[in-house]
């Protein structure tokens, strides 16, 4: 045993990660938006922007909203849903619809004039929407999680419609 | 540092998704294996994994050339993510997997023969008995092939410290297997 030790330590290089889960894994990363978040610090920046997202500027809390949901989505696959396979396909669906619609609904926030009247509807349609994702990472029943994470992706795809009506 | 390499990750860094993707089809299994082999346990070496990859995309912007390997990060990245799940994990290590592994290896000493995928899986079960730094010095030097001055610039060590790791690393794999056989 002792002289193939080094033979045996060769063999291990055949340790190799399953291919389904490699294709997920590689999709769901290229895929994600890229957060910014140090690599030997990933929790910090969540919770600066959560504080952000309190602040009293309505319209700079809405932005950084975006991000905090960016970042509480990405959080949530990652803990809950990497190993439930179809599962991972069908929410990183949902993942890539709803950020087009954030990316959609960052652009009008910062390019167009909105009034403080809807500024105030928007926050509060964030607010449930941040709510939905929160509770879709708390719950052991991964189809109710993904009824919470479309439900968020409805409420974006209004607010993306009332935004584009309102310019 | 190959130059096609180079420029992947610039490439990355600047944003493109498909350059960082074609960095993660090189590393990922290298990466996967040494989360693997220290972890012990497949599916938390593939989140483990993941969570390595997801967090270098993020920081990617942050990466500087130093003269080292783009997998000496990688790899430092991955050692902070075991680190940090042995960290959360660590009673129910010391309650139940340890004395698994330990209960395991003691069984396979009654058997007189041993198949290849045994002496295999045994090796296994020894690296992980060994301490971080020697599990990371006979993963890259023996299975992943990396030269002594490779190993110590990702273990961030000079040659010689590496050297000496390395022999105590498989003087400990040895008395190991000897004292279980």
């Amino acid at each position: 045993m002792e002289k193939d030790l080094f033979k045996i330590l060769k063999e291990l290089k055949q340790i190799k990660p399953d291919a389904d889960y490699s294709r997920q894994s590689r999709l769901f990363i290229v895929n994600s938006e890229r957060t910014g978040i140090p690599a030997n610090n990933p929790q910090s920046s969540r919770f600066r922007l959560a504080d952000v997202l309190a602040f009293n500027f309505p319209r700079l809390a809405l932005s950084m909203g975006i991000f905090v949901i960016l970042i509480i989505g990405t959080v949530y696959y990652v803990s809950h849903q990497l190993n439930q396979n179809t599962l991972v396909v069908k929410a990183g669906e949902m993942n890539d619809s709803i950020q087009v619609k954030l990316n959609e609904i960052k652009y009008l926030l910062e390019n167009k004039p909105i009034d403080s009247k809807n500024i105030s509807d928007i926050q509060i349609l964030i607010g449930k929407a941040i709510n939905d994702l929160k509770e879709a990472s708390t719950l052991d029943d991964l189809d109710k999680s993904l009824e919470k994470i479309k439900s968020a992706q409805e409420i974006f795809s209004q607010i993306d419609a009332s935004l584009k009506i309102s310019n | 540092m190959i130059d096609g390499e180079k420029n992947l990750i610039e490439r990355a860094i600047r944003g493109e998704a498909s350059a960082f993707g074609l960095l993660y089809d090189k590393y990922q299994p290298q990466i996967y294996r040494f989360i693997y082999l220290k972890v012990g346990h497949r599916e938390e070496a593939e989140d483990l994994t993941h969570q390595v990859f997801l967090k270098t995309w993020g920081g990617i912007d942050r990466y500087v050339f130093q003269g080292f390997p783009f997998s000496s990060w990688l790899y430092s990245v991955a050692r902070n993510q075991v680190i940090d799940y042995y960290r959360t994990k660590k009673s129910n290590i010391d309650l139940e997997n340890v004395s698994e592994v330990k209960i395991e290896i003691h069984s396979y000493s009654y058997s007189d023969e041993m198949d290849r995928a045994l002496d295999v899986d045994k090796v296994k079960k020894a690296i992980s008995l060994l301490n971080p730094q020697q599990q990371d010095v006979i993963i890259l030097r023996f299975i992943e092939d990396f030269s002594p001055r490779e190993t110590a610039s990702i273990l961030n060590k000079t040659e010689i410290a590496v050297k000496l790791l390395q022999h105590r690393a498989v003087k400990n794999l040895k008395k190991i297997l000897n004292s279980k056989s």
